[in-house]
């Protein structure tokens, strides 16, 4: 609260006595009106309230390949002064056929993996299929006694896929943030991150603050994250045959630091932008160690070995991403757009549209779409040549290759009470790249090389609010 | 429109045109309360905070009337529906004046919402509230009663 | 990147700050930015499932914010 003795003086207005008169309404007598209840919906900014988000994620890929179910959970309270503690809890479970990197061949491709523990008997998949144990001979220097392997066989003119694909996924994070002195907000947060064969930590801190009567916002993040890479089979050695063996080391780890520095502002009454821009820095393993590549013969173009991919140990990325939401009359625009580039080759950009529609006060239709598009890293390749030398670094993961990816969907949503939330939303995503490049020699015309993913996924939440 | 005299329409004008530019050029006549501590608040509907300060201003109404306490609500809604629904629901024991324009707003030109002026029996204003914090309400209240405790020039 | 394109960058995001230092509503003005679906980020979880879903599928990840909007009450 501030004191401005005699700084301001009202003094006699240009506005009539009757201007007046019929400008102030006297509500004395409100006999219709509610008492004040603290349990009504007094939620948002400049209050203490309490927000609970639930949500479960699920998500198919076409072709039998991955499909994971996501619930999520998020806890956000807030308190009188500005200050809000964050809780988020997310289980995945993902399982399905993933395609292991080599190309299809005109004949049938067998493809060896090692089992999922040392000395285990049991097969990697059940129903789904397609492995089965082998005995394997015994060869000198191996690591560990792995007499038995995992061996599956891929049909003629089929892009291979590896379905023993089963994961488990637990995620926490942590968030604080408050208003300290003169500083709009400073905070803190971490997380982390377990499955089978992955674990993340993570930490940030950042500072945000606000000019210009709260229309401007400067932001600026730092986080960092440390991953670790324990597959099973161990890490394979790069550009080496593919084999059961349990390899060495048994674990690799990856380090990675970055910022995002934001700008936000209130455009006009409708209009609010976002202009961030982010760097980051990744060094460590970033190989995907299940994954290969063909090397195939320079005339039939048949496989002739399949060859753990490599990709560098250091990579640095930058996007520059621009968001904007119109609201004018009965519909909220969303509109942004993100340019993004890494120092593998690859630079891709964004487009998403959304609109919201209100139908009537309680209900919205929300449809969207969403536009991709990116460049090949520069040591991605469809398959090796066996005449030619081995580069330093290749994979044929279609994530680092050129493809454009649309998305439609649509979200419906409808408020209960206050400000509680249901939501239903539902999206369709589809990858298209080049199936046919003009390096395919041989039988690799006649197929179509790429391996993008068509998927389906939605989502169901409900946002409550409370004291 | 009803005006006085020819100055009076120029000087609308005037202020018509510049009404952001100066804080002297008010846009409400507080000449009725002079003698009396007016409590003049801006609020809207999509305030959160202005939720918690309504039962405490009509309190204050309440309390402080006979003692020359005035309070005056400016809403700042652009529609009046949702204020009134607003009202409805929180219910006001004060005077509410609708500003949907901005135009009083402007005149005052603060930079938080809400904002409450606190203005002397001497017509001019002493205190500004800028927010509402329900832990300060005690502050408030002081400087509220050290205002009606001054008697008027 | 080259160090020019990303001098570039950063100037352009320098000069929009200092452009947008005086724009916007006034504070009486902000009744549409006070809306739930006009905040920066209303629907975390829904943000953090698309994000994972084109990370998984996508090079690219991330750039975007988590401060300002909103009203600007208290």
């Amino acid at each position: 609260m501030k004191k401005r003795r005699g700084h301001i003086r009202e003094n006699l207005s240009a506005f009539s006595a009757s201007l007046l008169a019929a400008t102030i309404a006297t509500h004395a007598d409100k006999a219709a009106a509610q008492p004040y209840d603290s349990v009504d919906d007094n939620y948002g900014p400049g209050v203490a309230y309490s927000q609970f988000d639930n949500a479960l994620l699920v998500y198919k890929e076409a072709g039998g390949r991955v499909t994971a179910i996501e619930p999520a959970s998020d806890l956000s309270v807030h308190g009188a002064s500005g200050q809000q503690l964050s809780l988020g809890f997310v289980f995945d479970s993902i399982s399905g056929a993933t395609p292991n990197g080599a190309v299809p061949s005109n004949l049938a491709q067998t493809f060896l993996t090692p089992l999922k523990a040392v000395g285990s008997t049991t097969t990697v998949t059940t129903a789904s299929g397609g492995s089965t144990v082998i005995q394997l001979p015994p060869s000198p220097g191996q690591i560990a006694a792995a007499a038995l392997g995992r061996q599956y066989i891929v049909p003629p003119n089929v892009l291979p896929m590896d379905r023993g694909f089963r994961d488990r996924r637990w995620a926490f994070t942590f968030g604080w943030s408050q208003p300290v002195g003169r500083i709009s907000e400073l905070g803190f947060g971490g997380g982390y991150s377990t499955e089978r064969d992955y674990r993340a930590i993570s930490a940030n801190v950042h500072a945000a603050q606000n000019f210009n009567s709260d229309n401007t916002t400067i932001s600026f993040a730092l986080n960092t994250e440390f991953d670790s890479s324990f597959p099973y089979g161990g890490i394979p050695t790069p550009l080496t045959e593919m084999n059961a063996q349990w390899k060495s080391p048994t674990s690799r780890d990856k380090t990675q630091i970055g910022f995002v520095l934001g700008l936000t502002e209130v455009m006009t009454r409708h209009w609010l932008m976002q202009l961030n821009y982010s760097f980051d820095t990744q060094d460590g393993y970033q190989n995907d160690p299940y994954r290969v590549i063909s090397v195939v013969d320079p005339v039939s173009g048949t496989p002739t070995s399949n060859l753990y991919e490599n990709r560098p140990g250091h990579r640095l990325t930058q996007s520059l991403y621009w968001d904007n939401k119109i609201d004018y009359g009965p519909t909220v625009t969303e509109f942004s757009l993100r340019y993004f580039t890494d120092s593998w080759g690859i630079s891709s950009k964004t487009a998403e549209l959304s609109e919201r529609i209100h139908l009537g006060r309680k209900l919205y239709i929300e449809p969207n779409v969403r536009w991709y598009q990116q460049s090949a890293a520069n040591f991605y390749h469809y398959f090796l040549v066996g005449a030619a030398p081995l580069p330093t670094y290749a994979t044929s993961d279609t994530r680092l290759g050129q493809f454009t990816g649309i998305t439609y969907g649509g979200k419906i949503g409808f408020n209960v009470t206050g400000n509680t939330e249901l939501y239903v939303r539902g999206q369709y995503y589809q990858q298209t790249g080049n199936g046919h490049p003009a390096n395919a020699v041989g039988q690799l015309r006649q197929q179509d090389l790429f391996a993008g993913t068509n998927a389906t996924f939605g989502m169901i939440g409900l946002t409550w609010d409370f004291h | 429109m009803r005006l006085r005299s020819k100055a009076g329409v120029f000087l609308v004008l005037v202020t018509a045109l510049f009404s952001m530019a100066s804080a002297s050029a008010a846009g409400l006549n507080l000449d009725a309360y002079k003698g009396k501590v007016v409590y003049l608040d801006f609020w809207a509907s999509w305030c959160n905070p202005c939720r918690q300060s309504f039962p405490w201003m009509n309190d204050l109404q309440q309390t402080y009337g006979q003692q020359g306490l005035v309070v005056i609500g400016v809403n700042v809604d652009h529609d009046r529906q949702p204020a009134d629904e607003f009202l409805q629901r929180y219910g006001a024991e004060f005077k509410i004046l609708y500003d949907p324009d901005g135009r009083i707003a402007s005149a005052y030109n603060f930079r938080d919402m809400p904002t409450s002026f606190l203005i002397g029996r001497d017509g001019t204003v002493h205190y500004v509230h800028r927010g509402f914090y329900p832990a300060k309400e005690g502050g408030y209240l002081s400087q509220i009663v050290s205002l009606l405790d001054d008697k008027a020039p | 990147m080259k160090k020019t394109n990303r001098f570039a960058i950063v100037f352009v995001c320098a000069a929009a700050c200092s452009a947008c230092a005086s724009l916007g509503p006034k504070p009486w003005d902000k009744d549409l930015m006070a809306r739930h679906e006009m905040q920066v980020d209303p629907y975390p979880l829904q943000t953090a499932a698309d994000e994972h879903v084109y990370f998984s599928k996508e090079a690219s990840s991330g750039g975007r914010g988590f401060a300002g909007g909103g009203c600007g009450c208290n």
